[in-house]
């Protein structure tokens, strides 16, 4: 029984349905992130990935997640560039806890509450995050 | 007169942390596990990452897709097909590019093929991990060299093919070489399995190491992120190639490989199943193969629209995702991989504790890792 994304969607006055790409995409403000996934999980939702992408004055948090073995969709936020935090998503979905850390990593974006804030690919002492799209291939900083 | 001290006393010891890897022998590459000990049981466990990061998430950025192909090989090197074919499916549905039949078919023969190569490289580690001194290893790779033969005879390399192209294939397959790889999965290959299975399944010493270790519920191992064989050994039958299709894959039958005994031993079973399910799939491929292209016509310099796709596939290790956004520019804008492996260790911690040091390194051996893929 696949759970009914839109009716969750509807629960949330500023979350919206984006049917343009090729799976279903949830755009969410800041403020409800944690909610509307936690409101899939209790659904039966799973989590797949937590990613994200640089748009140069904000980061966007891209959660793939799966409502059933075939059926994919994807919840969207939108970091702005000078407050990069985020409420993290292990309480909901403990399989987040590497993914999130690699996000920090690559893209300095916080996640509040996270149980081991720290880098995970690059050792400790690395200077930048090396897939926000300012840091250059030409310029190693250290 | 001699004082012994109470039992309780002496069984609280002060806890030591000991390092496993990065160049431990049985460690797959360059895994680094910290584990706390006291006496011989894990308390904590965290595995450091990252020896073998290349940053090819930001590399791929800097180069146009036909040039990133040869980066996805680099991910999970023993499993390059896997990788290659991923990819090539996120930018051909991206640029909505039509694959034709007989490119599916072979996608599909080499993947599985891929596939078992790459369990015979979780074959020769896992019966590392429990101290057998190289003997299963060499007789696994038997099947592995002769694999590596068909691979070379039609892509030119026994590692990095680079062979999967947007739109088919790189080269076609001779009639003769799929008689020849139909003959030996269909005979010399499966007698060999069986004599590997025979040597690890029914092995007294593997199954007192195995049995009854690393107990997990799959509803454990769901929330942690697990997916593929590992999963699969808990009774969670999941598999992107039957619940999603792609390829060639609607058109064989073939068995979901599951176990419901969920421990060591059940990985190993599970693994030995797929290696026939996969010889049991390239025989189907072989026989039904179609006539026609093995490629469409692709503009080198492709742009696909703007937009983004995320692809799942089964690779031998689990669901591998693919996330690309493409700005409609020659080259992507976020190259994106969902490794299999990045989240099954990251439940090590999780896993561990509890569990004897021993104990820990054959949990550790199911997990079939590949650090290309966990460090990118």
């Amino acid at each position: 029984m696949t759970p009914d994304l839109a009716a969750i969607v509807a629960l949330f006055p500023d979350a919206e349905l984006d049917v343009s790409g090729f799976d279903l995409r949830v755009r969410v403000p800041k403020e409800s992130y944690r909610a509307i996934v936690a409101a899939c999980a209790v659904a039966g939702c799973r989590l797949s990935d937590v990613t994200a992408v640089d748009h140069m004055a904000s980061f966007e948090i891209v959660v793939q997640m799966l409502a059933s073995a075939t059926h994919q969709f994807s919840v969207h936020c939108m970091v702005h560039e000078d407050d990069p935090r985020i409420d993290t998503l292990v309480p909901v979905f403990p399989s987040a806890e590497y993914a999130e850390r690699e996000v920090f990593d690559m893209f300095g974006v916080d996640f509040l509450g996270h149980p081991d804030p720290s880098r995970v690919l690059l050792p400790d002492h690395f200077l930048g995050h090396p897939l926000r799209k300012e840091f250059g291939l030409e310029v190693a900083p250290w | 007169m001699v004082t012994f001290k109470r039992a309780e006393a002496c069984t609280s010891t002060e806890t030591v942390l000991l390092n496993i890897g990065p160049q431990h022998p049985s460690t797959h590459g360059v895994t680094h596990i910290m584990v706390e000990l006291s006496g011989e049981t894990v308390v904590a466990a965290k595995p450091i990452l990252g020896y073998l990061h290349r940053g090819i998430e930001k590399l791929a950025e800097y180069r146009t897709y036909q040039q990133d192909i040869v980066y996805t090989d680099r991910l999970d090197y023993v499993s390059q097909i896997g990788n290659e074919w991923a990819y090539c499916r996120a930018v051909e549905r991206l640029a909505g590019i039509e694959v034709p039949q007989r490119a599916e078919y072979i996608r599909t023969l080499f993947c599985e093929l891929n596939r078992i190569t790459s369990h015979i490289m979780w074959y020769a580690g896992v019966t590392m991990d429990i101290g057998t001194m190289g003997t299963p290893f060499i007789y696994a790779f038997k099947a592995r060299e002769r694999i590596y033969d068909f691979f070379e005879a039609v892509t030119g390399a026994r590692m990095m093919y680079n062979y999967i192209r947007f739109g088919g294939v790189r080269s076609d397959v001779s009639p003769e070489l799929l008689a020849d790889m139909h003959d030996y999965l269909g005979g010399e290959f499966l007698t060999l399995i069986d004599d590997l299975d025979a040597l690890l399944l029914g092995n007294e010493i593997v199954q007192s190491r195995m049995k009854g270790i690393g107990t997990f519920t799959p509803q454990q191992l769901v929330q942690w992120g697990i997916t593929g064989p590992f999963l699969r050994a808990s009774g969670v039958a999941q598999d992107l190639r039957r619940d999603a299709p792609y390829g060639a894959y609607d058109k064989v039958a073939f068995n979901v490989c599951t176990s419901t005994v969920s421990d060591s031993f059940a990985r190993c079973e599970v693994r030995m199943a797929e290696f026939r399910e996969s010889a049991r799939i390239c025989r189907q491929v072989i026989e039904s193969m179609p006539e026609g292209d093995i490629s469409v016509k692709v503009p080198r310099m492709l742009k696909p629209p703007a937009g983004e796709v995320y692809v799942r596939t089964e690779s031998p290790r689990g669901e591998l995702g693919i996330y690309l956004v493409s700005d409609g520019g020659p080259k992507p804008y976020r190259f994106r991989v969902r490794s299999p492996i990045f989240y099954n260790i990251s439940a090590l911690p999780k896993m561990l504790p509890g569990w004897k040091l021993q104990d820990a390194l054959v949990i550790f051996g199911g997990i079939d890792t590949s650090m290309g893929e966990i460090d990118r």
